[in-house]
């Protein structure tokens, strides 16, 4: 920027205003060159603080030359306003432009002022006081001097300075306003954010020291609320916390040992480190070999924990057994800063335990106790197993016995059938012997007479052997003889069919003659009771045990004879109908009710009084047609009409038997 | 004469039987007996020989058709008590011999075949001791009408209800009338 060039133009006539001005100048020329020298904002300060003291002293001569002077109060007034407006001005824009930046805009103001300043209002100053002193009154000088015209390129000038000026000034009015509006928005902003932030931070601490205080609420709960007994140390092993269960079982309050160092109280007699005391101490294994004996064990869940189960004699009543597990409790770095204790009661197990041990014993003995008792009884059964098996030998051999006893039974029966027609023939044969035998010797005696020759012997023999008779008698006699011997020799030969050995094994045999054996065996017995009317059809031979098949006809023989009460029939048929051949034997007896019926071949049923029969009869047939035979025994009875059993047996016996 | 009836299923029986009685000598002690022998095959046939005249001895089988021995000889007592009773018989079951004794109280049981000789020693005893009894009580009846105990009609009532047993008594029946018996 071009300096502040002074000339004559500025010069008032007033000595000291003029050398004032001239100061003034100088000033800002000073100014100019340090601007464009780029000096310091300090230095650039300094000089402007000069240029505004200067200022000030030079208005404050003006004006008290202007009093002096009586100048006319409406110009004193303006140009006073002017002088502060001035100095208004200066400082704000000294304020505002102390960085430097706009520099040369409060130059080019100063300058521009101060020139417009001099040419216009300290003129019309000077001459109002030259008129005052030429003794003209202050408004006739004031009048004058606003009179004057100044040439008018200086006049124009002034005015666009003027202009100039007041836009200038407007617009740092303005932007001093703005500036102060935006100022105020900031320190109000500022203000704003500044509670903002001291609230947020109040909030967030407080926030914090809640939180803290809940964990922390929360821990307690936590241990408080944990139904195991749960006690925590620091690292100065003082407790602090002792929770509910811990109290229980110690019957220690928490009140009482939280802050304390009495930990052991709870456990022991007298003070000793408990298992969080020797976590906490770091004095891990070998200081807890000394107080629990190598009971205690790394925790196999919780790292660096060790547990240990040990009896309390001084807990509870009779003393309790714990199981206590010790953690140490560690910060951030891992520097152990407390230690973690909790203690189960396992007095319970300890003592179910022992039940069950006791439990158990009493078991084992209970089982020793029923093995013996089972080895006694399975003794017992062995013997009882042996008597029965004994039994059961005796009930086979008895019934091996009953077998032969009915099979006895029925002989025996026929055996007196048999002998009464043995007997008879045999006591008739014998009797006529002795007949003949006297016969024989009459006749001899007769003979014995002829050969004698005396007729009177001879008379009388024959008087006593009676000839007549003998020659009658004689002949029947032996007939009759002879007949008895041939029923005999004839009973002798059906018996002997009848039992034949040979007929004991399976055999193709005729059935209808060997129906005709049993017959003939049976029939003596059968005759006293009924007639006996065989209708015997053409049957086939059928294998068979013949043997066995006659002791069922001889059953059902005899039985239909015995159901006979009087006299009455008995019908022997036989036929043959497809694959089988059939035995019908029919009475006219009593018949049987439909029980009877029922039971008839049952072992052992019989309707015969004691004695009479073995009740094996029929059952025995049962098994012999039925079950070796594979054929069937039909019964149809009716009571007081008689009764028919009907045979069905297979002509050809299957493979198998 | 002694009289004897004999029953048997057995004809041939029966003739033995005849023979026999006819030649062997019949003696119990020194007392000989002289036989007239009855035979009959069937019990009834027996029976009424029983009812037509005075037997001393009825010899009788067990087993026959139409009725047995005991029922038979039950039958024959009341026709005749003081006839002396006798079973032949080959079948020998103890039932019946019991039966035999208790209920018609025979004088001997011979079982068949028979010894002859023991036959006639049996039949001679029977008889004998028939005699023996029928006498005592002729003598009992004898000193007891001397002894006034018993009048001579009693003991011809008594005869009489032997010879027919019933004689004596009538049977009335309920309206007055006089039931008599037709069944023999």
């Amino acid at each position: 920027m071009d300096a502040f060039v002074w000339d004559q133009r500025y010069m008032t006539g007033e000595a000291q205003v003029d050398g004032e001005h001239q100061e003034l100048v100088r000033i800002i020329n000073a100014l100019i060159d340090l601007q464009s020298k780029y000096a310091s904002p300090e230095t650039v300060t300094q000089v402007l603080d000069q240029l505004v003291n200067y200022a000030v002293v030079h208005f404050a001569h003006e004006e008290t030359l202007m009093a002096e002077s009586h100048c006319d109060p409406r110009f004193i007034e303006r140009h006073t306003a002017v002088h502060r407006s001035f100095a208004e001005q200066v400082v704000r824009l000294r304020d505002s432009s102390a960085d430097g930046s706009d520099l040369e805009y409060l130059l080019n103001f100063l300058t521009g002022w101060l020139a417009q300043h001099i040419l216009g209002m300290d003129k019309a100053m000077v001459r109002q006081i030259e008129l005052i002193r030429g003794g003209n009154s202050p408004q006739a000088a004031y009048d004058a001097a606003a009179k004057i015209t100044t040439d008018p390129a200086t006049s124009s000038m002034l005015d666009a300075m003027a202009s100039l000026y007041r836009i200038i000034s407007a617009r740092n009015d303005a932007l001093s306003e703005l500036n102060r509006g935006l100022e105020a928005k900031v320190a109000e902003r500022t203000e704003a954010l500044k509670e903002s932030n001291r609230r947020l931070l109040e909030s967030e601490h407080r926030r914090s020291t809640e939180t803290r205080r809940n964990l922390e609420l929360f821990l307690s709960q936590i241990i408080d609320g944990d139904p195991v007994p749960t006690l925590v140390i620091d690292a100065s092993h003082r407790i602090t916390h002792w929770n509910k269960a811990c109290a229980n079982i110690s019957g220690l309050p928490a009140e009482r040992m939280v802050g304390t160092w009495d930990q052991w109280m709870a456990f022991y007699p007298a003070a000793r480190p408990i298992m969080a005391d020797l976590i906490v101490d770091g004095s891990l294994e070998e200081r807890f070999n000394t107080y629990y004996h190598n009971l205690f064990r790394r925790s196999k869940t919780i790292e660096d924990a060790f547990e240990a189960e040990s009896f309390f004699p001084n807990l509870g009543e009779n003393g309790r057994w714990l199981f206590f597990t010790a953690a140490p409790i560690r910060d951030g770095e891992g520097r152990i800063i407390g230690a973690i204790e909790t203690l189960q009661d396992v007095t319970d197990r300890h003592l179910a335990e022992d039940e069950l041990l006791k439990y158990q014993e009493q078991l084992e003995a209970q089982v020793e106790a029923r093995t013996r008792e089972l080895a006694s009884t399975n003794r017992q059964l062995e013997r009882e197993h042996a008597e029965l098996t004994t039994l059961l030998g005796k009930i086979d051999e008895t019934q091996q016995q009953l077998l032969q006893s009915e099979k006895m039974a029925a002989i025996g029966q026929l055996a007196a059938g048999v002998a009464h027609e043995i007997n008879n023939p045999v006591g008739f044969v014998n009797s006529n012997l002795g007949s003949l035998k006297s016969y024989t010797g009459n006749l001899l005696r007769l003979i014995d007479a002829y050969e004698s020759g005396e007729p009177q012997a001879i008379a009388a023999a024959r008087q006593a052997a009676d000839l007549e008779f003998l020659r009658e008698d004689l002949p029947s006699l032996l007939a009759e003889s002879q007949e008895g011997l041939d029923r005999v020799t004839r009973i002798v030969q059906d018996l002997k069919d009848f039992s034949r050995v040979d007929q004991a094994e399976h055999q193709r045999a005729d059935l209808n003659a060997a129906m005709n054996s049993t017959l003939n065996v049976v029939r003596n017995e059968l005759k006293y009771k009924a007639d006996v009317i065989v209708e015997l059809g053409d049957i086939p031979e059928i294998d068979c045990v013949p043997a066995q098949l006659n002791q069922v006809f001889m059953n059902l023989l005899v039985n239909a004879a015995q159901a006979i009460p009087e006299r009455g029939k008995i019908f022997v048929r036989s036929g043959v109908e497809r694959d089988h051949v059939w035995f019908e034997i029919e009475d006219t007896g009593c018949g049987m009710s439909a029980e009877t019926r029922q039971r008839i071949f049952e072992p052992f049923f019989t309707t015969k009084p004691v004695g009479k029969g073995t009740g094996l009869g029929l059952s025995i047939s049962y098994d012999i047609i039925v079950k070796r035979h594979h054929g069937r025994l039909d019964v149809h009875s009716e009571t007081g009409k008689g009764t028919t059993f009907r045979i069905w047996l297979p002509i050809v016996q299957s493979a198998e038997t | 004469m002694s009289r004897i009836l004999i029953v048997d299923d057995e004809i041939s029986i029966l003739k033995a039987l005849q023979r026999l009685l006819r030649v062997a000598p019949c003696v119990y002690g020194n007392k000989q007996f002289s036989l007239e022998v009855v035979a009959c095959e069937f019990p009834s046939e027996a029976l009424k020989h029983a009812r037509q005249g005075e037997f001393d001895l009825f010899i009788s089988d067990y087993r026959m058709p139409e009725m047995d021995g005991i029922e038979f000889l039950k039958q024959a007592r009341a026709l005749q008590p003081d006839a002396a009773r006798l079973i032949l018989s080959g079948y020998a079951d103890l039932n019946a011999l019991v039966r035999a004794v208790n209920e018609v109280g025979i004088e001997r049981f011979i079982g068949k075949p028979w010894n002859d000789y023991e036959l006639m020693s049996a039949i001679a005893q029977a008889l004998a001791h028939r005699e023996l009894l029928l006498e005592n009580r002729q003598l009992a009846d004898l000193v007891r009408v001397e002894m006034g105990d018993k009048t001579a009609e009693q003991i011809e009532a008594e005869r009489l209800e032997r010879l027919e047993p019933g004689i004596t008594r009538v049977n009335w029946g309920p309206d007055g009338s006089v039931v008599l018996d037709d069944d023999n």
